[in-house]
């Protein structure tokens, strides 16, 4: 048994809680459990934002020519498995993130999928699907092993892209644009929306806030009826439905075949969209911790383990694939509630909802500028999440270019898609796609930027006066590692402290030296000189009152003494002080 | 250092760092305008990043003279780092801190 549990350990690590402080505005984090009543809330929201997604598997079952009853089974059979794995994601387990990751039918899929079920049938198509999910799965246990080609700076570069990437579709959606130009009805339907979910996200708090999302879809769908955009014609279609089906009638399952032409283009595209799904974690990641440092790659690797479970099960029950979804995001930020029990509710939702023809298909028929909005929303999200990453490290030249070049390539695809068009159609998955073009370079920039960067230096000081150099030396280090310029300010400041009390009593011989070293989770600086080793201990109180009336200066001088050495411990997340045969050690540690 | 006279107000201002290098500067200008220290000064730390425990002498040091001379001294635009030093060294309980200079000066009269 306990063979058989380090074997399970290795191949998928059990689940580890992250350290997160929760942000000013949010109310419930992943660790938090709000109450039912919230959780249904919450979770019925972004169960209703999911289905509104669902008319992308509408779409590839008409497009693959499946029947009125076959398609209501392919729908449903998607909207199970995305509500099962969306719960297996939420769980703290070792197949899930522990994040409120909603899965959808993927956006990035559907030209692959409806191309081969074309050209080879749908149970090729599913067989191709099924393969991926395993190999996506397998694939995501290396992830934790990629924490330093996967930087803050890179992960900002994907979430950058990722909103960018949002804006072509969002806006489409958003103002109805088409050959015979802007749709006045759909920006007024989108605009009302995105209007009344911005207006609740930023100027209330609590449950007009909770449900900000939802009062906007909402009050789009108002606006629609309104304007003659939502009504009979919409209702009929889901009357035409039944008010409870089996997900599994009327749509036999294929059975999956594997071909190896059907499964390339299909592997591709899903390693592009485990990408996407890298993106959406590190975002809810950023959601849920103000202090977020770097890629949780343990969290990522889980992830990105659920992603394949839920291609393979959408492979097994013969439909469409799952990727993550964006637009959820920017629902658990607008609605201030991330909780993972949330994902779990509304992946139980999903899966009753599959059940309820009648009630997906009402949610399907909502306008698409709503959907706009709400996707205009999380891209201006994301966009400004993936800056703050960028911007939270230090940037020399190198990093400058590693940055500008990755988002670059990525717009390229975006802003000039003729470019690509002419590459051979198996790359095309690749080049095509900017998240992955942008993100990959990135990566590889800082790759070979790290090449020749010493993760250690030392500097000699002469004297109280190298302060400035020291400030200099802190700084063009930090740079060269992308470390966090709070960490390295701090650094500064504790060397600096350290330096004017052990120049007084310490240090007999100058130049000392001073020697840093770097990795991604701390920043050690080391004093070796030769004297006496620092005393950090406080001395006996001072009375202000009493230092005030003083006529010499000595209560003054040991206040500041003390307040050094207290400075110093604050400073550092870990102080160490030794000495041996006239020579002494300050060590002093940083977490970063 | 930038010094302001505002009627009989000094309002002075240091710049970036006040530490070992910078505090002896800092102290002779506060010293040269402080007189008998019963008049009325404002320290401005808008341009400040930070400030060490010498920096922190200096300050102790002219809240002394000051009141001594019985003359009144307000500090304002404290960065954060600043208030933890002030903080660490009680020194935020004895002596009136403000949002501004004009704040400062508002309780001088």
């Amino acid at each position: 048994m306990a063979k058989w549990t380090k074997i399970l350990d290795v191949a998928f690590p059990p689940f580890v809680e992250t350290e997160r402080e929760k942000p000013k505005g949010m109310l419930f984090v992943a660790n938090e459990a709000p109450g039912l009543p919230t959780a249904l809330a919450v979770g019925g929201q972004h169960a209703v934002v999911l289905l509104m997604l669902v008319l992308y598997t509408v779409i590839v079952g008409q497009e693959i020519g499946l029947t009125q009853s076959e398609l209501r089974g392919f729908v449903s059979l998607c909207i199970v498995a995305a509500g099962i794995t969306t719960f297996i994601q939420s769980t703290p387990t070792r197949f899930g993130s522990g994040h409120l990751i909603v899965h959808n039918p993927s956006t990035i899929s559907m030209a692959g999928f409806i191309a081969v079920s074309a050209s080879y049938g749908i149970g090729a198509a599913t067989g191709a699907v099924i393969l991926s999910g395993v190999t996506v799965m397998l694939l995501s246990r290396f992830l934790p092993k990629l924490r330093s080609v996967f930087p803050a700076e890179v992960a900002g570069v994907l979430l950058v892209l990722l909103g960018l990437s949002l804006v072509e579709g969002g806006v489409r959606r958003f103002t109805g644009f088409s050959a015979a130009g802007l749709d006045m009805p759909s920006i007024m339907i989108a605009s009302t929306t995105l209007f009344v979910i911005i207006a609740l996200s930023v100027w209330t708090a609590g449950r007009p806030k909770l449900f900000a999302i939802v009062i906007g879809a909402a009050s789009g769908l108002v606006v629609a009826a309104i304007l003659g955009r939502f009504g009979q014609e919409q209702m009929q279609v889901v009357t035409q439905q039944p008010i409870f089906s089996l997900p599994f009638s009327g749509y036999d399952i294929p059975t999956p075949k594997l071909i190896f032409a059907a499964v390339i283009p299909i592997l591709l595209i899903e390693v592009i969209s485990a990408i996407d799904s890298i993106g959406t974690s590190v975002a809810i990641d950023k959601i849920n911790n103000s202090k977020w440092h770097r890629a949780d790659m343990p969290m990522i690797g889980r992830a990105v383990t659920c992603h394949g479970i839920g291609v393979l099960l959408a492979g097994l029950l013969g439909t469409f694939q799952l990727g993550t979804s964006s637009a959820n995001l920017g629902l658990a930020h607008a609605s201030g509630v991330a909780a993972r029990r949330v994902g779990m509710m509304a992946g139980a939702i999903l899966v009753v909802m599959a059940f309820l023809p009648q009630v997906s298909t009402f949610i399907t028929q909502i306008p698409q500028p709503v959907v706009g909005a709400i996707v205009v929303y999380t891209a201006g999200y994301m966009l400004v999440a993936g800056m703050e990453l960028v911007l939270s490290r230090m940037l020399n030249s190198r990093r400058t270019f590693m940055i500008g070049l990755g988002i670059t390539v990525g717009s390229v695809v975006l802003l000039m898609p003729e470019i690509t068009a002419g590459a051979p159609e198996g790359l095309q998955p690749i080049v095509g796609s900017a998240l992955t073009l942008g993100t990959v370079t990135a990566m590889v920039l800082n790759m070979v930027f790290r090449i020749g960067i010493a993760q250690s230096g030392s500097i000699p000081l002469t004297g109280i006066e190298s302060l400035t150099k020291l400030t200099d030396f802190l700084e063009e280090k930090g740079e060269d590692w992308g470390a966090r310029r709070q960490v390295m300010m701090r650094a500064g400041m504790a060397v600096g402290e350290a330096l004017e009390k052990l120049s007084g009593t310490g240090i007999t011989n100058w130049p000392i030296v001073l020697n840093v070293s770097y990795d991604e989770y701390k920043i050690t600086l080391d004093i070796d000189y030769e004297g006496e080793p620092i005393n950090l201990a406080v001395s006996k109180p001072i009375s202000l009152d009493d230092l005030l009336e003083d006529d010499d200066d000595d209560a003054l001088d040991e206040l500041v003494s003390n307040v050094s050495g207290m400075l110093i411990g604050q400073l550092a997340d870990k102080v160490e002080s030794s000495s041996d045969n006239g020579r002494a050690t300050l060590k002093l540690v940083f977490d970063h | 250092m930038l010094v302001e006279n505002r009627d009989d107000i000094v309002i002075l201002a240091p710049r970036h760092r006040v530490d070992t290098n910078t505090s002896p500067e800092v102290e002779k200008v506060i010293f040269e305008n402080i007189g008998d220290g019963d008049g009325k000064m404002v320290i401005d730390f808008s341009q400040v990043d930070y400030v060490s425990s010498a920096g922190l002498r200096v300050l102790l040091k002219t809240a002394k003279k000051m009141k001594k001379g019985g003359g009144k001294l307000g500090l304002c635009n404290l960065n954060d780092q600043i208030k933890e030093v002030l903080e660490l060294s009680g020194f935020l309980g004895i002596i009136d801190c403000h949002e501004s200079v004009d704040a400062c000066i508002e309780t001088f009269a």
